[in-house]
């Protein structure tokens, strides 16, 4: 039995999934960054100020008004890796586990599509509010434990082999800024939560002969986490030449509650942009993103098994299509991870998105 | 997928191909308010050269350019040049204490929703457009340096001296 909680008579709750979260949140800060910077940022050098309006997006966040973005998210999560490489899954089986007491859990795949509504309004230059709504689809397959890295686990019972498919309302984010502080409004803070919205309840489909049926999947492989979280952060933007500006962002998440003996470990995201304003119709955007994940926390947590610091570098394009319409899509691939344990990540992940200005 | 992912982010490329520059073009109308509160529009100046200016208190570069612009101005207005300079995105406030330390006899326009701004389709502050007198823009700049006074005179020149 390598996790001593009421799921013990079900598929044990899996592990891998905070790095997809991991992936997943940082992408979406990725996102959400050029969400908040949707507006002006007025980066100044000593000839111009870029009017950063992608960071993305027209002229948002300090013009009043109500703006929608659809995006979608894609990652594929098919590599082990442990530490800072990539392992064969047939060594991932053979670590042992001292949480549980047994060798590591192998998982085959994560798929995961994550379907966004973005709202924004900015009651004028100072003030803003973000609400970010998540649909999930996930796919996810799992060998469980005493597997050869290939084959289905042959522990028994305990196993832990299992599909499940998930597709529901994620934790929907909401974010305030304020940007007052300057003439230029190129500095402001953020802060906000994370609601429960997203169900910590769904099950999978056990493959384990031994003990068939539905059976709940791991807190992290749930649309939510179940935790209100708090996020604060800031952010500044500045020019370093007429047509070329940058940004920096730091963002803080901490769940202020846990929910079945489950709690997210705390992150930090840093940001660091550069986008070039030369080009009428399209911006392109480079950006690396740091994420330093602490372990979850929780009887019902893998704590083994979570959390770790990564690195990606983002490049991206926005095309404005219209006065109100402008398209963008990013790439986030992965130049650093340290993954705690043994963790399942993707090899790259991709946004696409839309975003209308009324 | 990784195939469907290309091919996405190279059609949302495609548009920006279809779009021309806008020098050539015939410079949209507008119509906004002075600091005084009078409507003015671009097409009430047709028959002159107009030098448009896209400027914000708040952004340095225009800070140093508005000076130069109205000794342009003092210079050429008697020959049919006229400079609008439309003030886009800052406080009422902070517009009218720069214009209190920094006054110019041209034309200030404010552009509140930035819909003029949209039409011009820039991302820089400051930006200028210089438009001949049959309405259509003639020369574009990005930012201020001092070096471009000398080609906006000559520009301007040439085009007041054109029927």
């Amino acid at each position: 039995m390598r996790v001593k909680t009421y799921f013990a008579q079900q598929v044990r709750p899996k592990k891998l999934m905070r790095v997809l979260l991991n992936g997943v949140a940082t992408l979406s800060m990725t996102v959400l960054t050029l969400l908040l910077f949707s507006g002006d940022a007025r980066a100044c050098a000593s000839c111009g100020c870029t009017l950063s309006s992608d960071w993305e997006n027209e002229q948002l966040s300090c013009t009043p008004g109500l703006k929608l973005d659809f995006r979608w998210d894609y990652l594929d999560q098919d590599q082990l890796r442990s530490g800072t490489k990539a392992i064969s899954p047939a060594t991932a089986s053979q670590i042992p586990n001292p949480q549980t007491g047994t060798n590591e859990e192998i998982e085959k795949y994560t798929v995961n599509n994550y379907f966004t509504m973005g709202i924004d309004y900015s009651t004028g230059r100072d003030w803003g509010v973000n609400v970010q709504v998540p649909w999930i689809n996930r796919n996810h397959s799992t060998l469980g434990t005493e597997s050869d890295g290939y084959t289905a686990g042959v522990e028994g019972p305990d196993g832990g082999q299992y599909n499940s498919h998930t597709s529901s309302l994620g934790d929907i984010k909401v974010l305030g800024r304020y940007q007052g502080f300057l003439p230029r409004h190129n500095i402001g803070i953020l802060f906000g939560l994370k609601l429960p919205t997203g169900s910590h309840t769904d099950t999978g489909t056990s493959t384990d002969p031994a003990a068939p049926g539905q059976v709940p999947i791991d807190p992290g492989l749930q649309p939510g986490t179940g935790t209100t979280d708090a996020i604060v952060g800031a952010y500044y933007t500045d020019g370093l030449s007429l047509n070329l500006a940058y940004f920096a962002q730091a963002l803080y998440q901490k769940a202020l509650d846990s929910r079945d003996q489950y709690k997210p470990g705390e992150a930090l995201n840093l940001t660091l942009g550069l986008l070039y304003a030369g080009f009428s119709n399209f911006s392109p955007l480079l950006q690396l993103n740091y994420r330093y994940v602490v372990h979850d926390e929780g009887a019902t947590a893998d704590q083994i098994n979570t959390g770790g610091t990564l690195l990606y570098i983002s490049p991206g394009l926005t095309v404005s299509v219209s006065q109100q319409i402008a398209v963008y899509g990013f790439v986030q691939v992965p130049v650093y991870q340290y993954l705690n344990g043994v963790q399942l990540a993707p090899r790259y992940t991709a946004s696409l998105g839309v975003r209308y200005s009324f | 997928m990784k195939i469907i992912l290309i091919a996405l982010l190279f059609a949302v490329t495609l548009p920006v191909f279809a779009n021309a520059g806008q020098v050539g073009t015939s410079a949209p109308d507008f119509n906004l308010v002075d600091v005084n509160g009078k409507v003015v529009t671009l097409k009430q100046f047709r028959g002159k050269v107009v030098f448009l200016d896209f400027w914000a208190p708040w952004c340095d570069p225009c800070r140093e350019e508005l000076p130069a612009l109205d000794a342009l101005y003092k210079k050429y207005s008697n020959d049919g040049l006229e400079i609008i300079g439309i003030d886009i995105d800052s406080s009422e406030k902070l517009l009218t204490e720069f214009l209190q330390k920094v006054p110019v006899t041209f034309t200030i326009l404010i552009d509140k929703k930035n819909v003029v701004r949209r039409g011009y389709s820039f991302r820089t502050l400051p930006t200028a457009f210089i438009i001949g007198k049959d309405g259509v823009i003639r020369y574009m700049q990005m930012g201020f340096g001092k070096e471009f006074l000398q080609m906006y005179d000559k520009e301007i020149d040439g085009l007041l001296k054109r029927q």
